[in-house]
């Protein structure tokens, strides 16, 4: 479980040592809450909700020092051009970098779907979203990456 | 699988509607070495989900966690610190789940010796009047001649069934007092184990 939380954490922090201690946070305030355990219909699905919410307020915090730092140093942040962080790279980097660029709801949504298995209606209740939502956002983030593999392989697609 | 089943498959997946099960036969046909040459490049696809999916917390996060909630001593051992986080996960439950029930024990235990000290305490209440010599003249026993007192509850009760009774209704308090306890427990225990292991371990 705690693989999952921090999987989730570093997709949305992108950052090690950030996502760990987001981790820490909400598996230390879960065993304080230990006696509520038996009322919660998914105790996994719960804590996921607990990680994004807990990497939420860190974006928010690291954006309000960012934009001191930048107005302090008067340099903006660096933007990557999405056509150059593919250039010369294998399509598993491409695919990789392309998910960077997906929106929140996507990346998250194909996160929890791909690499952890979630149900449908598990990840509408982690990301807060309605299940149309879910489906909608994971249709378009494999879209993106079908479009992404077709073109750059040329290969069989029957659409 | 034959590639028409798994090109019928990746059209529901790219449409969002695959099940779980149909993305696992998906996985497990992209990583297998039979992948038709014309869906070979979808192999990609697979390969980063695997790639990202095999990435783990790091070894020390668990023992942070572990050590902050305050369960630093059972891995002091340097021994059982080598066993693994799920050893030591499996025995922080089982060193807290005792703490747990000692309460309860306690509890019933503090209970038996209130229910006790509240019988000997009527007992007692009862036998120090014993040798009362009014008594003594009632019952005809020639005064010195009284055995010596013995605070029994043949002394308390005259009829000894109604003795008995009260004796199985505290007992019988006590134990229904103790089975709730360990009731509770048990429940709290299986909970938690379940829960905890679920949520420390993978």
């Amino acid at each position: 479980m705690k693989d999952k939380l921090f999987r989730f954490a570093v997709g949305l922090l992108r950052n090690v040592e950030e996502a760990e201690d987001a981790v820490q946070d909400v598996m230390v305030n879960m065993w304080a809450k230990r006696e509520q355990w038996g009322e919660l219909n998914n105790l996994a699905a719960y804590c996921m909700t607990a990680v994004r919410n807990s990497c939420l307020d860190r974006l928010r915090k690291r954006r309000i020092v960012s934009v001191q730092e930048d107005s302090a140093s008067g340099l903006s942040s660096p933007e990557k051009n999405p056509q150059e962080s593919m250039m010369d790279k294998e399509m598993v980097q491409r695919i990789r970098a392309c998910m960077e660029l997906l929106p929140a709801n996507q990346q998250q949504v194909i996160r929890l779907r791909e690499m952890e298995g979630f149900s449908y209606n598990e990840i509408a209740e982690i990301l807060g979203l309605s299940l149309d939502q879910v489906k909608v956002n994971l249709f378009r983030a494999r879209t993106t990456i079908k479009k992404l593999i077709t073109k750059e392989e040329g290969i069989w697609d029957p659409k | 699988m034959g590639s028409e089943v798994i090109k019928q498959l990746l059209e529901k997946y790219w449409q969002a509607e695959t099940s779980l099960e149909e993305e696992r036969i998906l996985t497990e046909y992209f990583r297998g070495q039979d992948v038709a040459e014309e869906l070979e490049s979808y192999r990609s696809l697979f390969d980063w989900i695997g790639e990202e999916a095999a990435l783990t917390a790091p070894l020390g996060l668990q023992e942070r966690i572990l050590q902050q909630i305050g369960t630093s001593e059972p891995m002091a051992d340097e021994k059982e610190r080598q066993g693994g986080y799920h050893l030591n996960a499996g025995r922080h439950v089982e060193r807290r789940m005792p703490a747990r029930g000692m309460r309860y024990a306690a509890a019933a235990a503090l209970l038996l010796c209130v229910v006790s000290t509240f019988l000997v305490a009527r007992i007692g209440g009862r036998t120090t009047t014993e040798p009362d010599p009014g008594i003594a003249q009632h019952s005809g026993i020639p005064a010195g001649q009284h055995p010596a007192p013995q605070p029994s509850i043949k002394d308390t009760y005259d009829d000894p069934e109604k003795a008995l009774a009260v004796v199985r209704q505290a007992l019988l308090r006590v134990s229904v007092s103790m089975n709730e306890g360990r009731r509770i427990t048990q429940k709290n225990m299986r909970l938690m184990d379940h829960s905890w292991q679920a949520a420390v371990s993978h």
